[in-house]
């Protein structure tokens, strides 16, 4: 051996990995650190990109758990819109690191449950879950007995998982400026009011979001050290930002901080992995093909191509499963799983985009 | 009696042929009242549409059927030539959707009022019947009352008589009902049923609850009827009750005979009013 390159393999060098190869034919991104079979009880979380994992396991007979099904005679539009079955709790999308290491602590008995609400004429409004009871609550009773139920299938699903897929998608976010608790959204948008003495725009940096994210790990290891985490980074751009930066540049540093913490959380963490869906879907090397025409919205062919490279990659790593039929009852040997339903994603960030300037 | 009595027309499936048996069988007095029933048994009812402040058959045939049994031979139905329309039946059952609402409440707290609110609102509005109903009352010209298809008796299994609905007390079925009653008040229009009823009285008995079938169905028409026409009839005469039965109603029943208080209404707001009180009636009966 004369340097170290001389044995590395094809896929280490980007004229035989990359250049020579057609885009759609590039393969072994991944090299999963544990396998997810059929059986594996799967649970995600985060960002509006994270659903199409869930509807993706959830159509190749993958055990997703759902632990907040809701009544099972719920119609789809109603589960849709109730924020049934999106994830495997009804949290409502979960942007950052933070956001998550709020509800795992309050799920985990970490921390005490907020008690601020939201009121908007005369409804109530979960400032962490905003877009989960369209309307809103009839009560804050009603709303922390709601949360209630949440916080217990965090629980239920950390425990009893042995994939937590998280999804991040943001490094903005608002918070409260007294309590420090980090909102869903920003007040006054798609629910509450917003106070500039009383809210506070964070953009956290990589050594926030590398605290926050190993804080996560660390709750979930105490209650289950058994389970796998696998981080993904939503490719999705911001919908506007607060940064005061144009949103292309606020998007490409916050997805670059994001895809940094999630590279670092896996060194030396055999039961954390990094999944490269952003990669798959945002890198020049596609072309943007898999952006729909507002240069945002990933196309279903892209989210079609990252979940066969998943699946491909699993099974390069660790052989092919035989594969179950399409059409197979989700979970079918679990009650707990949930029904997949040919709904659209829901995205909170994007009511921003109904405050942008016309 | 007034110059010009109150003219009111009893719409639809066989149901409505109760409040024919109550009056043909002397159980209310409908004099004061210009009476008309215009209905047909059920798969008639695939045949009408709402148009143009009307409900109107699609073909002939059909016409020709509601027209049959209408004292005027009417071919369509238009809310503008009336005081009042009585959607009596028509298919618009909520049997599942009561027995759903008291399920949500009852092991799932979680479930907020928002979505039972919302599990009412998509059950009406699929029910053709009910869009017959929104449109007439969108006219502003007849008051529009509904009473729904009285709930089953007998042979009730899943998914009505769950275990959490047998269990389900009067404040449970009160609250199911609440539900029902805000489709009407958010278009304005609130009919204040009776605590009485709501608590003793509705969605109470039968396999609903799970005790054995207390009784068959055969005479519960007629007492749907007695009800029901008494009530849109006392609703129609203005802001106070005046039944056009007696102040007490013996119920016809072979085993068991059973004085009904007559049921009091307070002034009625006009346009659609979801009468429970079929409904009420058949889970009072035994």
């Amino acid at each position: 051996m004369t340097n170290p390159y001389d044995d590395l393999p094809q896929d280490r060098f980007w004229r035989t990995a990359v250049a020579d190869v057609p885009p759609l034919q590039i393969s072994g991104l991944w090299q999963p650190k544990f396998r997810v079979k059929r059986r594996t009880r799967i649970v995600t979380a985060g960002s509006c990109f994270a659903q199409h994992f869930s509807k993706a396991l959830v159509a190749r007979g993958y055990r997703w758990m759902d632990h907040e099904p809701g009544p099972d005679w719920l119609s789809p539009e109603q589960r849709r819109d109730y924020h049934y079955g999106t994830f495997s709790f009804r949290t409502g999308n979960i942007y950052t690191p933070r956001m998550l290491r709020q509800w795992l602590s309050w799920a985990l008995g970490a921390e005490t449950t907020p008690v601020e609400v939201w009121e908007t004429g005369g409804r109530f409004y979960d400032p962490f879950r905003p877009a989960v009871e369209p309307g809103g609550f009839h009560s804050p009773e009603e709303l922390h007995a709601s949360r209630g139920a949440t916080l217990e299938a965090i629980r239920e699903a950390v425990t009893t998982a042995q994939v937590f897929v998280f999804t991040m998608g943001l490094t903005e976010a608002w918070k409260n400026r007294a309590t420090g608790v980090e909102y869903a959204i920003c007040p006054g948008t798609a629910a509450g009011a917003f106070d500039p003495a009383a809210h506070v725009f964070v953009n956290h940096g990589y050594r926030d979001l590398m605290a926050d994210l190993t804080a996560c790990l660390q709750l979930m290891a105490r209650v289950n050290r058994r389970l796998n985490v696998l981080l993904t980074v939503s490719p999705v751009p911001l919908t506007a930002t607060a940064s005061g930066q144009h949103v292309l540049t606020a998007t490409s540093q916050s997805k670059a901080v994001l895809r940094a913490v999630a590279g670092a959380a896996c060194q030396g963490r055999p039961r954390v992995d990094y999944f490269p869906s952003y990669e798959i879907i945002t890198h020049p090397v596609f072309g943007g093909r898999f952006f729909a025409p507002n240069q945002r919205s990933v196309t279903a062919e892209g989210v079609d191509h990252v979940m066969t490279s998943f699946f491909q990659d699993q099974a390069a790593r660790f052989g092919s499963e035989a594969r179950a039929r399409m059409n197979d009852t989700p979970g079918a040997d679990d009650e707990d799983a949930g029904d997949e339903t040919d709904e659209d994603l829901r995205c909170e960030e994007e009511i921003l985009a109904a405050f942008a300037p016309g | 009696m007034s110059a010009n009595p109150p003219k009111i027309v009893i719409f639809g499936d066989s149901h409505y042929a109760c409040i024919r048996m109550a009056q043909t069988g002397g159980l209310f007095d409908p004099s004061g009242l210009d009476l008309e029933y215009w209905g047909h048994v059920g798969r008639r009812f695939n045949f009408l549409e709402y148009r143009d402040g009307a409900i109107v058959p699609k073909d002939e045939f059909t016409a020709d059927r509601f027209a049959k049994f209408n004292e005027r031979n009417r071919r369509f139905l238009p809310a503008a030539d009336f005081d009042m329309v009585v959607f009596m039946g028509a298919r618009i059952d909520v049997t599942l959707l009561m027995a759903q609402l008291l399920m949500a409440g009852h092991h799932l707290p979680s479930v907020s009022r928002g979505l039972r609110h919302r599990m009412a609102r998509d059950r009406l509005h699929a029910l053709p019947a009910y869009g017959f109903a929104r449109g007439l009352a969108a006219t502003k010209t007849a008051r529009i009352v509904v009473a729904p298809v009285s709930f089953p008796t007998e042979g009730l299994g899943r998914p009505y008589a769950t275990p959490s609905v047998q269990a389900s007390s009067g404040d449970d079925r009160a609250v199911a009902w609440e539900f029902l009653a805000a489709r009407r008040g958010r278009r304005g229009h609130v009919h204040s049923a009776g605590r009485r009823h709501r608590d003793r009285r509705a969605f109470h008995r039968g396999a609903l609850c799970g005790g054995p079938a207390p009784r068959d169905q055969r005479l519960l028409p007629q007492e749907c009827g007695l009800w029901c026409g008494r009530d849109a009839a006392g609703s129609q005469a203005g802001a106070r009750v005046r039944s056009l039965a007696v102040g007490r109603a013996r119920l016809q029943d072979d085993r068991r005979k059973e004085d009904v208080m007559l049921h009091l209404t307070q002034s009625l707001p006009p346009q659609i009013l979801l009468g429970s009180d079929a409904v009420a009636l058949a889970a009072a009966r035994g």
